[in-house]
């Protein structure tokens, strides 16, 4: 797997990996439901409130897919 | 009722001439048993029924000259127009509406069938390219022959339309091999050239399909090639293998045929039952045209 070996998924999520991809979607869909409990419409208006779902959430996905831009 | 109404009730076709006829049976019946009335009721109210009638001898009442010289008139006042003859007309004339309308509806569904399939003829799709498969090995259109292919074009760092529209294309692929064998080929290609080596390709293609090829190139050759295939895709010509950026790219996927021409494009609307369908539908035409699948 090169460089990015799968027993340190966290620090560099491989896109090309199944696993790595779920465990990105699905931290993601963990950090949106906590935003729906705190009735946030708009990631990043909700202060403090999910800062640990959303830690866990840019931690196992690449930067640009939680940016969501494009080259 | 007299014996008389009975028989002038019966429907026929008749002319004013074959009514002196009619009379002229009736009298006769009606001087007859109510034996004769009855036979005259259940027959067939047609000429011969009348004729049968007339050639009752003995009637002292008839005069066979008078007879005979009624049907004659009768038959050339008639002419040829007998009610056979009419209902021989009316059901030919009939047979050829029916033949004719079921004929032309015929083909309006065959050109109705051909319209749909190819809508407006075929597309420039597709074209010479040179590409590197995730073996290593090089790959071009000329190794699309032989075989129908489903294209998609992506990118190995997309974060979920690419994988679940090559989830998609490889589930298709799976039923269609069920069905007919490994006839239809399964291609990746990349839009990312800066990230997207020949190794990362290999990884990611791995986890999809064992039979899906994952193509690449650098910027110009995948430039190139998304061109003939008229496919847009924003990577930068200068981004580097380390940058993280996401690629704004046309997401559907091709359907080739072994002739290497395009046949069909299918966007993530498309499910892959539909896929299936397509495919099938397009393959027994292949067979119907050529005697084989591919």
């Amino acid at each position: 797997m090169g460089w990015f070996s799968s027993n340190k998924p966290a620090e560099s999520p491989d896109p090309t990996s199944r696993k790595d991809r779920q465990r990105c979607w699905e931290t993601r869909d963990a950090y949106f439901a906590c935003l729906d409990t705190a009735n946030v419409v708009k990631p990043g208006d909700e202060g403090t409130a999910c800062a640990e779902t959303k830690k866990t959430y840019e931690r196992n996905c690449a930067k640009s897919w939680v940016r969501g831009d494009a080259a | 009722m007299s014996a008389h109404s009975l028989l002038t009730a019966f429907p026929r076709p008749s002319t004013f001439a074959s009514s002196s006829r009619v009379s002229l049976s009736a009298r006769h019946v009606a001087s007859s048993s109510t034996a004769r009335v009855s036979r005259v009721f259940s027959s067939v109210p047609s000429r011969r029924a009348y004729s049968q009638q007339q050639q009752t001898p003995p009637d002292p009442k008839l005069n066979p000259s008078h007879s005979t010289s009624s049907g004659e008139r009768d038959r050339a006042t008639v002419g040829v127009f007998t009610p056979k003859a009419a209902a021989l007309f009316v059901l030919t004339g009939a047979a050829l509406f029916l033949y004719f309308r079921n004929e032309k509806e015929k083909l309006l569904e065959q050109r109705r069938k051909e319209r749909e399939d190819q809508a407006v003829g075929r597309p420039q799709v597709g074209g010479p390219f040179t590409l590197t498969t995730h073996t290593g090995a090089p790959f071009t259109e000329k190794d699309l022959l032989g075989k129908w292919s489903l294209i998609y074009f992506g990118f190995t760092n997309c974060p979920d339309i690419c994988p679940e529209e090559l989830d998609k294309m490889s589930a298709a692929v799976d039923k269609l091999d069920a069905e007919y064998g490994a006839i239809v080929q399964p291609i990746f290609i990349s839009v990312d050239p800066a990230r997207d080596s020949v190794a990362q390709v290999a990884r990611y293609v791995a986890e999809f399909h064992p039979r899906l090829v994952g193509l690449t190139g650098d910027y110009a050759t995948l430039k190139a090639t998304c061109k003939a295939y008229r496919v847009y895709f924003s990577t930068p010509p200068d981004a580097k293998a380390t940058d993280d950026y996401l690629v704004d790219h046309s997401i559907f996927f091709y359907f080739m045929d072994p002739n290497g021409q395009f046949v069909d494009a299918f966007g993530k609307a498309t499910t892959e039952a539909e896929v299936v369908e397509r495919v099938k539908k397009e393959v027994a035409r292949w067979e119907r045209e050529y005697g084989r699948k591919v």
